[in-house]
């Protein structure tokens, strides 16, 4: 219970959001493949700056929500959202947004650590040089910054130009992080980052999110309940497309308010 | 129990053994036709001795030719042993071929002065040589070698002169013909004058050449004075030792590889037909390559999951089967008659009715075999896209990247192996194939290269002659039996070293670009 006070240290109740606090406003979210209603009526506020994980059984949606955040879903076909999702006060689903600029200020890691098969320098220039940025200063210094905010800047610094695949799982999902940062976007949406990763790895990526918090908001899709409870400021837990409930990760893990919840962090079922 | 097992034994056994005796025997059959045509092409280019035969005629009468051997059992008809023995004379327009029956043939001697001449018109002869002279005393035979590179040169010299400053002269003149210039104008006169002194100086030179003779007896008992200008190049093979005949050998080779035709195709060189075959495959390349990784990027990427994807599929699919003859005539039909046709009226209407696009040329011939080759590549470069992995394709959306930028940047790239795999197969097929090619611009003979030192360099509607195409001539339309099929496996096999050499270069980017995508690839 002491600990519960002490934790409370963000000083922010999900509750009394500012609108300025607020990264992400998810309004009465509804989304169908084809036939299949995927997540049912969902409404939550992703506070800034913080780390906000998603967690609930296999199947629960939780990934499919992520994707709602950068508009990937669109690249599945029959998939229909209805609802609003509003990030700076815009809905990304309105009909003239540019996708991709919001998918520059959504940045997103996947569960298995995905490099493009070139160098390591040209992996996290990618996005830059799409947006047409060509000066070697400019880019050199993006991939420094990018590589020194995960932590990979002095195991890589003397093989820039080594392929990305000579890396390690762990270094390259690090990689993968520092890629999506290079862009400087507002948020970064992981999914699954360290399921696929052995122990030490999994430790120094954790280690990385609670840093990264300091400049971005992050959202985090686990399987893993001790992760979720160690690195998050906020849970929220999903059920067969329902948001059964949302508030900050010491409170959902120590007094949960619906039985469903209580089941699925004690382990009943899931 | 010991039956059982056996029983068990052959159940499992039997498809292993059967594989590994299916694949020995197509092993077998690859490695016999590559043997075939390394033999036979290689006979071509041995020298082999030259013989003064004397044979019983029909009258029973002793008689003497000179030849070579091509071979002791030709064909053996009630027991008889028939030998096929090949003849070169002076005015005969390619060799002959002799038949004896094996009792008929009384002696065959190897003289040492046997000789095989290769003369300027393109014409072979074999006789004795029995000396040179120039004119008034006879000069040394040891001196043969040096008096012949005197003699070539001087002809070069002199036509060369022909057709430098004489054929400017004789233009200069026709120019003043064209506008009226008077016969006693000064310019015309001194014109007329220089080129009555060169013709005169010319002449003499060509005297002076015409005294240097080779005295030679053919096997009718003919002697004969025959100028050394007319000698191309001579051998005695019957003086040459083994290594002189390795010489010779690969003095042939290069001659093969390096030399226009001679004689009806029938001897002489193939690099026309070698350059035109690579010259095709490339601009087919070239051109097909585009094409299929753009449809298939289509299909693939594009395309919507539905009926008439799946029907443009089939479609691609079956069009590998279409006959070759078939793309042929509709190369002819549509691209030669419709589109050049078309391309004649709309640009090159001045030159008409001659047509320039309007006819069979390498372009048309391009096009055809890309169409041929299309759906390979095609279904390659479709599965060289099945394999990049989509977590790939959405880390690169994620990264705010439009479909086209992740195709260019990240799929293309790693799907290259696969695009490759497409190409290496194309010219395979395309290298090889002949029937569409007789329609669309391949000829027997093209007088020109389509790459030249002229403007635009590579002439896209010029004819073009194919290795394959002159096989298939060498084959049908020889009216020599041995010579023009020995000449026809060499040309079989230097029609397999290109498209063999042709797919190891292809084979090797490939590798290349597999190692710089592998461990990707491996994961998808």
């Amino acid at each position: 219970m002491f600990e519960y006070f002490d934790l409370s240290r963000q000083g922010l109740e999900l509750e009394n959001l500012q609108d300025e606090q607020v990264a992400i406003d998810v309004r009465d979210l509804t989304l169908t493949f084809g036939a299949k209603r995927a997540l049912h009526n969902i409404s939550l506020k992703i506070p800034k700056r913080h780390v906000t994980a998603l967690i609930g059984p296999s199947g629960c949606g939780k990934s499919t929500l992520l994707t709602c955040f950068n508009r990937l879903n669109d690249l599945v076909p029959e998939c229909r959202v209805d609802g609003e999702v509003l990030i700076n006060g815009r809905n990304i689903y309105n009909r003239k947004e540019d996708v991709a600029l919001l998918r520059r200020q959504v940045g997103m890691v996947f569960q298995k650590p995905n490099p493009f098969p070139m160098s390591i320098y040209e992996n996290l220039v990618y996005g830059l040089k799409i947006q047409g940025v060509k000066d070697r200063r400019t880019l050199d210094n993006a991939v420094e910054q990018a590589l020194k905010d995960v932590a990979l800047w002095r195991e890589v610094k003397d093989r820039l130009f080594e392929s990305a695949l000579t890396l390690s799982g762990g270094q390259q999902q690090r990689l993968v992080i520092a890629r999506a940062i290079a862009l400087q976007p507002e948020i970064l949406l992981l999914d699954e980052p360290t399921s696929a990763l052995d122990p030490i790895s999994t430790l120094t990526i954790e280690e990385l999110i609670t840093q990264l918090k300091e400049k971005y908001t992050v959202l985090i899709v686990t399987h893993n309940m001790q992760q979720a409870a160690r690195v998050s400021d906020f849970t929220a837990f999903l059920h067969q497309g329902h948001l059964i409930e949302y508030s900050d990760t010491d409170r959902l893990f120590t007094r949960p308010k619906q039985q469903q919840t209580e089941e699925y962090i004690t382990g009943r079922y899931g | 129990m010991f039956k059982h097992f056996l029983l068990n034994r052959q159940k499992e056994g039997l498809p292993i053994v059967g594989g590994a005796a299916l694949v020995a025997i197509i092993l077998l059959l690859l490695c016999g036709m590559v043997g075939i045509m390394l033999v036979k092409g290689m006979q071509h280019f041995w020298p082999a001795p030259l013989y003064e035969v004397t044979y019983q005629d029909a009258k029973g009468e002793p008689k003497s030719m000179y030849a070579s051997l091509l071979s002791k059992d030709f064909t053996t008809t009630g027991g008889h042993k028939r030998w096929l023995f090949n003849q070169a004379r002076l005015y005969q327009f390619s060799d002959q071929q002799h038949l004896l029956e094996e009792q008929q043939i009384l002696r065959m001697q190897t003289l040492p002065e046997l000789i095989d001449i290769q003369l300027r018109s393109g014409n072979r002869l074999f006789a004795r040589l029995l000396g040179v002279n120039d004119g008034e005393s006879p000069l040394p035979l040891a001196q043969l070698p040096e008096l012949l590179d005197k003699v070539s040169a001087e002809v070069a010299a002199i036509s060369e002169v022909e057709q430098g400053r004489l054929a400017a002269i004789h233009q200069q003149i026709a120019q003043y013909n064209r506008r009226a210039v008077e016969d006693e104008a000064p310019a015309r006169v001194k014109l007329e004058q220089e080129f009555s002194t060169l013709m005169a100086s010319l002449d003499a030179r060509r005297k002076t050449l015409a005294q240097i003779r080779l005295l030679l007896v053919f096997d009718t008992g003919e002697h004969y004075h025959l100028p050394l200008a007319d000698v191309e190049k001579y051998l005695q093979i019957n003086q040459q030792g083994n290594l002189q005949k390795f010489a010779t050998f690969l003095g042939n080779v290069w001659e093969f590889v390096s030399d226009t035709p001679k004689r009806a195709n029938s001897a002489g060189g193939v690099f026309p037909a070698l350059f035109g075959t690579v010259v095709m495959v490339l601009l087919m390349t070239v051109i097909v390559t585009p094409l299929g990784v753009m449809a298939a990027i289509y299909l693939n990427e594009y395309a919507p999951n539905n009926s008439v994807t799946s029907l443009i599929r089939i479609g691609v699919n079956n069009l590998a089967g279409v006959p070759s003859i078939v793309y042929g005539v509709f190369g002819l039909g549509f691209f030669v008659y419709q589109v050049g046709g078309n391309i004649d009226k709309l640009f090159f209407s001045e030159h008409l009715p001659a047509p320039t696009f309007g006819a069979p040329g390498i372009f048309w011939a391009a096009l055809t075999m890309a169409m041929l080759t299309l759906p390979v590549v095609i279904v390659a470069t479709e599965e060289g896209l099945r394999r990049v992995p989509d977590s790939l394709r959405q880390g690169s959306y994620a990264l705010g990247a439009t479909q086209f930028e992740t195709l260019w940047r990240t799929v293309i790239p790693m799907a290259s192996p696969g695009i490759m795999t497409g190409v290496i197969l194309a010219i395979a097929r395309g290298a090889g194939e002949v029937a569409p090619l007789l329609l669309v611009g391949a000829v027997k003979f093209a007088p020109t290269l389509p790459v030249d030192m002229e403007f635009p360099y590579l002439h896209l509607d010029r004819q073009f002659m194919h290795l394959g195409v002159l096989i298939y001539d060498g084959a049908f339309h020889s009216n020599s039996i041995g010579h023009g099929s020995s000449m026809m496996f060499a040309s079989c096999l230097l029609l397999l070293l290109v498209v063999l050499s042709l797919n190891i270069v292809a084979v090797v980017v490939r590798a290349k670009l597999r190692r710089q995508y592998q461990a990707m690839a491996g994961q998808g």
